[in-house]
């Protein structure tokens, strides 16, 4: 290894800017981009809640991909400023400029105040960055794709639809800005910035912020570092840093890790690296894994899409996770990694329990291997929640169902979230289910004993019975949804 | 993603010409400032909150000495350092500024510390011991009511003989229905920058729907006179009423802390404060009688409305006052009587949010209708046309006001049309027919809302103009541009009135020092009466400019000043168009005669009077009306909703500004839907609010608007008497969204083809509606 850099760089308002984190003052590593964003006047950044429901701190991040710039809308409260090393950083002061004396809008921008999109204007500086980058990704733009995109930002003022025609109004019009004009330099400098960059070790009174720069490093610094806390979207974690004020003494942050972004398909399995964005792995998975695909679609927003990882999904265990019982109605494998070998677990295996994992700490998720599933196999996933997009769920399944040609039921999975403390099986319900045939009474039935099977809590979101109704009903959900596609 | 239909949206019956938001420009390019933005210098402090963990307890002891005394710290203020008196109550006064020797909800400020950064007064607060001891807490408005806890007299209204009429009725319905908190969800949230000024002044940037209550809750708890307050807004990031009187808390501890350290302090809660510590939309607990004809026609309608107000007074009374005038929302009721009454509960005071009681009221009979109509098998559309106030008789509300320029019969021949009312409902019936678990439902619902604040005196307003010589205009007035447009109203009403272009007029920040006693900019009132009281200043402005044009002019043969006119930036004879003068020159002509260029304005509503006692008189100027038709789709399996249209048609008289108003009732609408489906508030056995962040309190997003989402302003009704002929818009599309509601209901109820009365509340989450279908499944 080389010697480490104590310090980040990244580009904004079309600056290098170089930070080291050694004066103690107020930017540390576990800093928000939001909080810095504003400390250095970008007052258009918005804090509306600091836990990435809201939108109002929506930037963009200008990455290189492929030698060109990717433009992504994300949250800047959950992001840690090291993880943005090697970025542009783009906020909405960056989008117009002056010319002869006269203020020149961005094309988004002035789309928003030709239609009346903003009345407040407190989420309009984060609805233009989606927007922004939107307009950026698509010249073609229907009004559910912008709803897809924009339902993270969050506007107590309009109703959205002036928003949705302001971003349509702009479909297919030719595109110019004044990003485009820096774009190549930018991409140089991102480039440079790349080349030269090494591990990155940041060492505070009292944090350790470590970003190594190959797998291999990271390998051997988990080894080194066994307590310190992985990074892999900050999604999770910077919310209990920035809004809990939990403090964390040390962090090993993977985000960057090229080598844990690959998609590729092989030897009958789909494989995921362990840091591939939600968004992407949608994108990887939407052909051949319409369930996980379909609760892609509502996982957090798209901004929290761009940020979060199946990988960090999966590690964290969560009891409403929202991609745990999809995974494993597909059979999904971890692959871990520690220094020495590597070693492959069913995900059925791999969590043990609330917030718990066989993952040993000398390890790392590299990726998750998804077998393609055969011919037979019905897979379907399904969330309940309180509001059905950018919500967690009150209960989410994944069920797993093949019948033989008689309508008799051959194999069923049941995964239910939500309803323990980890993702369970309804193994009563697939007792009663197997070897019956598939029909509508069955799925009543069955869906009676689903709920005699758990013990669910009550919380903000859900009473404990409600739950267990909404179990039961998704099992006929499934069957009603079954029986008029097969 | 499930294909969904492609939105479209048909343009206004009439679209005039729509000039930008006055803050468009800084909106999209992220210039424009809200306070938190601001900053007062480096000695800036930050201003924070120690509140009860308790829902009722009494303090035994508190002790700072050794947070005081952390780095990082400038004061740790107690009840016991308010100079002025302890009290933020802005109507009765039982709402102390900071806890004495009691708490009563889990939020109440207890200490405010003023510290270099949020770190050190976080690492204070977690020194500060205070002792409490739980004392026994009320969380329910059923445990309030069974106590009696009654926080004022009850209020009635009555007309007609309500228990005669029971008797001759073919049928009565009797139920209750449980209506919800909602919290406003404003983007921005309470904030305050308090910058201690020379001579013991203070200067105030506060997000304050009311400056002028802000400026008296701060004078009365520093103790020092108004005059040394001044109150500034230049805009707020929403408000929706949570911050008529609660930015005043936040401006009141920002003040102390600034007068105790002498620096400026600011106070901008978190999100999570914010949602914890402020007061709600109130939930009510409603029973109701009400009897019908075999045909449907109502006869007698008997109320009872059970509000609960939290902890204080804060608006209560207002609020439930203008639930009891909105019972009978669009219907001609003979005999009704309405009883309200407010009850104490260990929860911050819930407080002003859009429709201010009204959507609570009025959820009550629309809730009947639908059961009556249920009842005798017949269409809930069919029976609320039927029970309409009359254009010329049958038109008097049960509190003796005339429902004048009715256009309710208007608005649903128009409605019903546009939106082929009986095609969805035939087309309902079909899905309905066909599947088992996803059921659709149709609802219209209309809207009639009384403009006015109810409490008399509050209809009043200021304003002052002032020219410069170079033609441009300011304009200042009482009003606060909180997102709903006022500014770009008045800038509107401004430029017509003196015949200039709106490029030449500017609106001012709000501020106590310009025009002063202002009322709230609340009620739907801020463009009716800010707008008249721009127009007088205005007015007094041309009378004196049209003494220098005829004097300039020195044309005697012109019989009076009234053929002047103010137009295209230039003032003019209406009959001899060839002599003109521009506008700049006249008024550079004015300066130089030395003729004031400054004039104020000031405007009250005519011929309102409402006596308390009796329950009648006249409390409104005029009536908004509104009608809505919304289908929804219901998975009766997983309670999801899917909202598949809305068709409006709204009355806002002569358009101010049609973008605005299409704005507005969007906007509202939309902010009803989330009260009536998904923004739900549970609380544990403490007391503690569950949903204190928008990860677990859901309001809208994009994905949530309807599939179709058809409004449309009404065209040609002119509204006499108000400020070019216009109507206020703010509060009245809220209520629109109970058509979503109903159509849930609707949807639900077609499980047992309409035979049984579901259970239903409000909110309908898809809780309420799994156990709603749970029972008819049973």
């Amino acid at each position: 290894m080389s010697k480490p850099e104590n310090s980040i760089r990244f580009i904004l308002d079309d600056r290098i800017i170089s930070l080291d984190f050694t004066d103690g003052g107020d930017i540390r590593p576990d800093t928000s981009l939001l909080h810095y964003l504003r400390i250095t006047g970008h007052k258009s950044v918005k804090e509306g809640c600091g836990e990435g429901d809201c939108g109002a701190c929506t930037v963009v991040i200008a990455k290189i991909k492929d030698a060109k710039l990717t433009y992504q809308a994300i949250n800047s409260c959950l992001v840690f400023l090291p993880m943005i090393h090697g970025c542009q950083v783009i906020t909405t002061e960056n989008l117009s400029y002056m010319q002869d004396g006269k203020l020149q809008l961005h094309p988004v921008q002035q789309a928003l105040v030709d239609h009346h999109g903003s009345q407040c204007g407190y989420c309009t500086p984060g609805i233009v960055m989606s927007l922004f980058a939107l307009w950026k990704n698509h010249s073609h733009i229907t009004p559910s794709l912008v709803k897809e995109r924009l339902a993270g930002n969050l506007c107590r003022c309009t109703g959205y639809q002036p928003i949705i025609d302001a971003i349509i109004d702009q479909s297919g019009k030719a595109r110019h800005d004044l990003l485009n004009d820096s774009a190549e330099k930018i991409a140089d400098e991102l480039d440079a910035i790349h080349k030269e960059s090494g591990d990155i070790h940041i060492s505070t009174k009292d944090i350790l912020y470590i970003k190594p720069a190959s797998l291999r490093n990271a390998l051997i610094l988990r080894e080194k570092h066994p307590d310190a806390v992985v990074i892999s979207g900050a999604s999770d974690i910077a919310v209990a840093v920035n809004k809990h004020k939990q403090h964390i003494d040390a962090y090993l942050d993977i985000s960057s890790l090229n080598e844990l972004k690959s998609i590729r398909s092989n030897a009958g399995h789909l494989k995921l690296g362990s840091c591939v964005s939600i968004e992407d792995t949608g994108e990887a998975v939407k052909d051949d894994f319409p369930a996980l695909f379909e609760m892609i679609t509502v996982f957090g927003s798209h901004q929290i899409r761009n940020l979060a990882t199946a990988g960090g999904n999966i590690a964290s265990a969560s009891p409403i996770g929202d991609l745990l019982p999809v995974l494993m109605a597909y059979e999904c494998e971890v692959v871990l990694q520690n220094r020495e070998r590597k070693r492959i677990l069913p995900l059925e295996q791999f969590i043990s329990g609330y917030h718990s994992t066989l993952m040993r700490e000398d390890e790392l998720i590299t990726a998750l291997a998804l077998p393609y599933a055969g011919k037979n196999v019905i897979i379907r996933s399904y969330k309940v929640s309180k509001r059905k997009d950018v919500d967690i769920s009150t209960v989410s399944a994944a069920f797993l169902l093949s019948i033989d040609k008689n309508e008799v039921i051959e194999n069923v999975k049941l995964f239910f979230g939500g309803m323990a403390a980890t993702t369970v099986r309804a193994e009563e319900a697939e007792k009663y289910l197997t070897e019956k045939k598939w029909t509508e009474e069955l799925a009543v039935q069955a869906s009676r004993i689903i709920r005699d099977e758990f013990k669910p809590i009550s919380d903000a979101r859900s009473s404990d019975e409600n739950r267990k109704i909404i179990a039961g009903n998704l099992l006929i959900r499934f069957w009603e949804d079954t029986a008029k596609t097969s | 993603m499930a294909a969904r239909k492609e939105n479209s949206r048909s343009k206004p019956e009439r679209m005039k010409s729509s000039s930008d938001h006055n803050s468009a420009v800084q909106h999209v390019s992220g210039e424009a400032n809200f306070i938190n933005d601001i900053s007062a210098g480096e000695k800036t402090l930050y201003g924070h909150i120690v509140y009860s963990p308790f829902a009722a307890a009494t303090i035994h002891s508190i002790n700072f000495e050794e947070a005081g005394g952390l780095p990082g710290i400038h004061a740790i203020l107690s009840a016991k350092d308010i100079p002025g008196e302890n009290q933020m109550g802005p109507v009765v006064k039982d709402e102390p500024c900071l806890a004495e020797d009691e708490v009563m909800f889990i939020g109440q400020a207890v200490l405010l510390i003023a510290a270099d950064s949020r770190r050190a007064a976080l690492a204070a607060e977690r020194k500060i011991k205070i002792e409490y001891r739980q004392t026994e807490a009320v969380h329910t408005l059923k445990d309030a009511i069974k106590k009696d806890l009654q926080l004022s007299s009850p209020r009635k209204i009555e007309t007609g003989d309500v228990d005669k009429a029971f008797e001759e009725c073919d049928h009565i319905r009797s139920g209750e229905l449980f209506t919800g908190p909602q919290e406003h969800w404003y983007l921005e949230t309470q904030t305050c920058l308090a910058i201690p000024a020379e001579r013991r002044e203070l200067k105030v940037l506060s997000s304050t729907q009311h400056p002028a209550e802000t400026q008296a809750i701060i004078s009365n708890v520093l103790g020092i006179s108004k005059n040394a307050i001044s109150v500034e807004v230049r805009r707020i990031g929403g408000a929706f009423g949570g911050k008529e009187t609660q930015a005043n808390h936040v401006a009141a501890w920002a003040s102390l802390l600034a007068w105790k350290t002498n620096c400026p302090v600011k106070i901008h809660l978190d999100r999570d404060t914010d949602q914890i510590i402020t007061g709600k939309r109130h939930p009510f607990l409603s029973y109701y009688k009400i009897g019908f004809t075999e045909e449907g026609q109502i006869k007698a309608f008997d109320v009872e409305l059970n509000a609960d107000a939290g902890s204080s007074t804060d608006l209560t009374n207002a609020i439930l006052e203008r639930a009891l005038f909105h019972v009978d929302n669009a219907y001609f009721i003979p005999n009704l009587k309405v009883v309200g009454r407010s009850w104490k509960t260990n929860k911050p005071s819930n407080t002003a949010f859009r429709g201010f009681g009204a959507p609570q009221g009025m959820v009550v009979i629309e809730q009947a209708i639908d059961r009556m109509a249920r009842f005798l098998g017949k269409d809930p559309a069919m029976i609320r046309k039927m029970n309409f106030y009359g254009e010329t008789n049958n038109n008097v509300t049960h509190y003796g006001e005339a429902v004048e320029n009715n256009r309710l019969h208007r608005l649903w021949d128009k409605l019903t049309e546009s939106s082929a009312y009986n095609d969805k409902k035939t087309a309902v019936q079909g899905f309905n027919r066909a599947n088992k678990y996803k059921k659709r439902g149709l609802a219209l619902t209309p809207v009639k809302f009384g403009i006015s604040f109810t409490t008399t005196f509050l209809n009043q307003a200021g304003a002052l103009v002032n020219i410069y010589t170079d033609g441009s205009v300011i304009v200042n007035h009482g009003g606060i541009e909180m997102g709903q447009g006022l500014h770009t109203k008045i800038r509107r009403i401004a430029a017509l009135e003196l015949g200039v272009d709106e490029e030449h007029i500017r609106i001012s920040p709000t501020c106590t020092d310009l025009v002063p006693n202002t009322s709230a900019t609340a009620a739907s009132s801020g463009a009716d009466i800010n707008g008249m009281a721009v127009k007088n200043a205005c007015s007094k402005l041309k009378s004196r400019l049209a003494d220098v044009f005829m004097e300039k002019i020195g044309d005697t043969s012109v019989p009076d000043k009234d053929h002047i006119r103010f137009k295209n930036n230039k003032v003019f004879l209406d009959k001899k168009k060839g002599i003109s003068i521009s506008f700049e020159e006249l008024v550079n002509t004015a300066y130089r005669e030395r003729i004031s260029l400054s004039a104020t304005g000031f405007y009250r509503t005519p011929d309102i009077h409402y006596d308390r006692e009796k329950g009648k008189g006249r409390p409104f100027h005029y009536f908004a009306f509104g009608m809505a038709v919304s289908m929804v789709e219901v998975d009766t399996l997983t309670g999801h909703v899917r909202l598949m249209s809305a068709d409006i048609l709204h009355d806002v008289g002569d358009s101010l500004h049609p973008s605005i108003n299409l704005g507005q009732i969007r906007g509202g609408f939309i902010q009803g839907v989330g009260w009536c489906t998904t923004e739900d508030i549970k609380y544990d056995a403490k007391g503690m609010m569950l949903n204190h962040s928008p990860d677990t309190y859901k309001i809208p997003t994009i994905m949530d608007i309807p599939e179709d989402f058809i409004v449309n302003l009404m065209d040609h009704v002119p509204n006499p008497n108000t400020i070019r002929k216009s109507k206020a818009v703010g509060e009245p599309p809220f209520m629109l969204a109970f058509s979503v509601w109903l159509a849930i209901k609707d949807a639900i109820s077609a499980i047992d083809g309409h035979k049984t009365e579901p259970e239903f509340s409000l909110p309908a989450t898809n809780e309420v509606i799994l156990q709603s279908v749970e029972k008819l499944r049973k």
